[in-house]
């Protein structure tokens, strides 16, 4: 197995895709952070789509862009809470997504994954950079989906939303709260501590927790 | 040390600050554990994207298709081993457009003199600060895998400037070649010094409307053509 260490700063050392080594593997390929194979009945369009954006099919990115955008755009801009700037990072995003493709590993996960691993990271990097910690204390980290146009969203996302929210009501209040301020809010674990006025400790394990049953909730394959 | 591994979680939803962060996926490198606990709170946490899903603006998928077409691809090694001894990672700024100018080289090759000599960092009276302070100073930043060069030049001074920090050492009896881009020739631009990572290099160039700059890695004394892989890239808007 491989994880994928992502070190993204905008405007700093530029974004880097590094393979932790495993024993069987020392070759740069990069692979998303679960080498779980899909176990669904039929292989996910985008995932199929991106097969063919390895070769340099700009017509395949456009397919696999209309079945991702939603995702990656809707991540960043919650977590950004800035609509002109999520489009600024979804769009870095998608060049990245579209820039590293031919090295992507397909056996060994799924893009829609990588993507939204990608999407989360470059997110919260920016929103650290862009606000200051006054303002980041005023993170709304609330399971609540923020507003947007119920016409324009397709059935497929809202259904998404609906069982991503379903799974989050099986956790316990505390658990719940603690991975949305960090997830949804961009906040670093010690600063979930800082908010919440409870001790670090105690927002690692709710963190963990939450995201074990969450994990179990959700089926997420091993 | 065993603190760190409580930190799994909390890396999987990026809720750690930068130097936890850096200590952590240092720690990653060695902690099979942690890896595999990092992969799978990893998927989960992926899945709490689908949460957020939102349809963005119409527009921005203009902007998006535009952006790709002009951005080239990075090529997948077959195996590990990569062309740069001390490279974590090698990509190629392998694009069309690129390959067909690596083809024409050949052909260009007695049409074109080397322009470029390293001349250190003062040649005749000009040095490098004298560049970047030049009017008419154009600058382009490389992109690489791991790291980038900034590349600064002046036509009016004649004179390009390449600065670059960490670059991995190009292997005895080779050195780094940069090569100005134009109408899709590359042109021998000068040989770039590798001084334990960090370089800086002033050197002569004729008067040409440079449409992208790259470095190549050749052997001792440079190439007349470009030998691929291409390192860095970048084109001049």
């Amino acid at each position: 197995m491989s994880a994928l260490a992502v070190d993204l700063a905008p405007c700093a050392p530029r974004a880097r895709l590094r393979v932790v080594p495993t024993p069987t593997s020392a070759a740069p390929t990069m692979t998303p952070m679960s080498d779980h194979e899909r176990t669904t009945t039929e292989p996910d369009p985008a995932q199929v789509a991106f097969e063919r954006v390895r070769t340099g099919d700009e017509a395949a990115f456009a397919e696999f862009y209309d079945l991702i955008a939603p995702v990656v755009y809707g991540t960043v801009v919650r977590v950004l809470r800035a609509p002109a700037l999520a489009e600024e990072v979804t769009q870095e995003v998608f060049v990245e997504l579209w820039r590293t493709a031919p090295r992507f590993d397909p056996a060994r996960g799924a893009v829609r994954s990588w993507a939204a691993t990608i999407a989360h990271r470059r997110a919260v990097d920016r929103v650290r950079s862009e606000q200051s910690a006054r303002n980041r204390e005023e993170v709304d980290g609330r399971r609540r989906v923020t507003e947007h146009d119920e016409v324009v969203d397709e059935v497929t996302v809202r259904l998404e939303r609906e069982r991503v929210a379903a799974a989050m009501e099986q956790l316990s209040e505390p658990q719940r709260e603690a991975v949305s301020l960090a997830y949804y809010g961009g906040l670093t674990y010690r600063e979930v501590a800082v908010r919440l006025d409870v001790p670090e400790g105690t927002v690692k394990t709710r963190i963990r927790d939450g995201l074990i049953k969450l994990r179990h909730v959700m089926g997420v394959p091993t | 040390m065993s603190e760190l591994h409580d930190l799994a979680a909390a890396y999987a939803l990026d809720a750690l600050d930068g130097a936890e962060r850096a200590a952590f996926e240092a720690h990653l490198a060695g902690c099979p554990d942690c890896r595999r606990e990092v992969a799978e709170l990893g998927d989960t946490a992926a899945t709490l994207a689908g949460a957020a899903a939102q349809a963005p603006p119409p527009e921005l998928k203009r902007s998006i298709m535009a952006a790709i077409s002009a951005t080239p691809q990075d090529v997948a090694h077959a195996d590990g081993s990569g062309a740069v001894a001390g490279a974590n990672v090698v990509s190629l700024a392998a694009r069309r457009r690129t390959t067909r100018w690596l083809g024409a080289a050949a052909a260009a090759v007695l049409a074109i003199v080397a322009i470029g000599v390293v001349v250190g960092t003062r040649s005749s009276g000009v040095d490098i600060d004298d560049v970047y302070a030049a009017g008419d100073v154009r600058i382009v930043t490389l992109e690489g895998d791991d790291t980038s060069l900034r590349v600064a030049w002046s036509r009016e001074l004649d004179r390009v400037v390449v600065d670059g920090e960490a670059l991995a050492d190009p292997g005895a009896g080779n050195v780094y070649e940069l090569w100005a881009i134009v109408e899709d020739v590359p042109v021998p631009a000068g040989l770039i010094e590798h001084d334990g990572g960090a370089l800086s290099t002033l050197l002569d160039v004729d008067d040409l409307d440079v449409a992208a700059w790259g470095v190549t890695i050749e052997p001792a004394g440079g190439s007349e053509t470009p030998t691929p892989p291409i390192l860095y890239y970048a084109d001049v808007e």
